[in-house]
């Protein structure tokens, strides 16, 4: 089911998209898909849930990351759109 | 940018991510070096362009997305075995920048300077080509590996050959050299990775010299700041990457040809061979106009070397091709 998840996650990111911050709140989309199948599966099999701290703060770092980027684009040129010259 | 402690820190921090994720025991942990990774070379790419983050943001959003396959196909590879060694292959192959997902590398690798390219080139490349060989993937996933293979060298060898960026001409020939490197990879030979060493050092040295004269498109090279010495040495290169004997570049592919031969890879060998000719003609092509035909008259003096570094890159690409022989005898049998 999780696994569901992920796929649709990573066919809404890969859909042509306007502007560059969309294609980011799909990523993390596909991070909350992840962060489920990593963690809710053995919490749910054997109680750890010991990997998850890993993977949140790794995440948030990459978004943050993506985040940053996307404020550098729209200062140099002035929108956020993909298409932009 | 690496003058200053923080591109010290983000070098040795994109190292160290690579490190971690070849050593690492789960697919959790090969995905945190592999996002270190990202993490650190992202402000190296955006430091050399003057803040331009459109190569960044591109490069970053395909690696994210790669990175998260890859992860996903690890923790499911219990339950779906098949189908999730083939997306492994998919993710490693869309890290690396091979065929069929090579469109982001042409975008990225054109919007960099010498440097930045430099590294995309060459150390970004070494987790996915490792993580490769060690995942197993050459059981379940050949079809895939194999038309990789032929695809990378198809379209290094076809694609260069109308382009006039020399990054662009650069990420051809990359193509071509990551297909001939993923022949020895699924053959489980380990040449693969002295392959991939000398690749390193022949494109380091193309580089230097490109990013010493500060050349970035073809027609630049026509310019009279350009020595002729500085241009032959420089078309040295090029036909050591091409795959010329005597050159450098020449005892890899021999060694590969040697291997494959007895083996069932014999027919996806000879077409990569047609296809590094194609490659070769193109360098030749350069070479042709650059070193026969003077756009400026130039007027060579006798001291031809004014910086030492170039004297020693002739001498390597000249010469190396004899002293490897020895150094790797083991390989040629």
């Amino acid at each position: 089911m999780f696994s569901f998840m992920f796929l649709v996650a990573f066919l809404v990111f890969f859909l042509v998209f306007k502007h560059v911050l969309s294609s980011l709140i799909s990523l993390e989309f596909l991070v909350l898909a992840m962060f489920m199948l990593l963690s809710l599966f053995p919490l749910s099999s054997s109680m750890e849930m010991y990997t998850s701290f890993f993977f949140i703060s790794i995440v948030v770092c990459e978004a943050a990351l993506g985040l940053s980027l996307v404020i550098l684009w729209v200062r140099k040129k002035g929108n956020d759109l993909f298409t932009s010259f | 940018m690496l003058n200053s402690f923080l591109g010290v820190l983000f070098f040795m921090g994109m190292l160290s991510g690579v490190w971690f994720s070849i050593h690492s025991d789960s697919w959790l942990g090969v995905w945190v070096g592999l996002e270190l990774n990202l993490v650190c070379f992202i402000p190296l790419m955006i430091q050399g362009d003057s803040m331009s983050s459109e190569p960044s943001v591109k490069y970053f959003l395909v690696q994210a997305c790669a990175s998260f396959l890859l992860l996903f196909s690890g923790a499911s590879l219990m339950n779906y075995k098949e189908g999730m060694k083939m997306l492994i292959l998919i993710s490693l192959l869309l890290k690396l920048g091979a065929a069929p997902f090579y469109v982001w590398y042409l975008w990225v690798g054109d919007s960099l300077k010498w440097l930045q390219f430099l590294v995309l080139s060459t150390v970004q490349k070494i987790a996915p080509l490792v993580l490769l060989f060690f995942s197993g993937v050459n059981k379940g996933g050949e079809i895939l590996i194999y038309l990789s293979i032929i695809m990378s060298g198809l379209i290094g060898g076809v694609g260069g050959i109308n382009e006039v960026s020399l990054r662009k001409l650069l990420v051809f020939s990359s193509l071509n050299h990551m297909g001939w490197m993923m022949m020895p990879l699924v053959s489980e030979n380990e040449f693969w990775f002295i392959y991939f060493l000398f690749y390193c050092l022949m494109i380091t040295m193309t580089i230097w010299i490109l990013s010493l004269l500060k050349l970035y498109y073809l027609n630049q090279m026509f310019s009279v700041s350009v020595s002729w010495a500085n241009k032959l040495t420089l078309m040295m290169t090029f036909f050591s990457l091409g795959g010329l004997p005597p050159l450098l570049g020449f005892f890899p592919k021999l060694v590969v040809i040697e291997s494959s031969v007895g083996s069932p890879m014999v027919l996806n060998l000879s077409f990569m061979i047609m296809m590094s000719v194609i490659t070769l003609f193109y360098y030749l092509r350069m070479g042709l106009s650059v070193l026969m035909l003077n756009h400026l008259k130039i007027k060579s003096n006798l001291m031809f070397f004014k910086k030492f570094s170039v004297t020693i890159i002739l001498l390597v690409t000249l010469l190396g091709a004899e002293t490897s022989t020895f150094l790797f005898q083991s390989f040629l049998q």
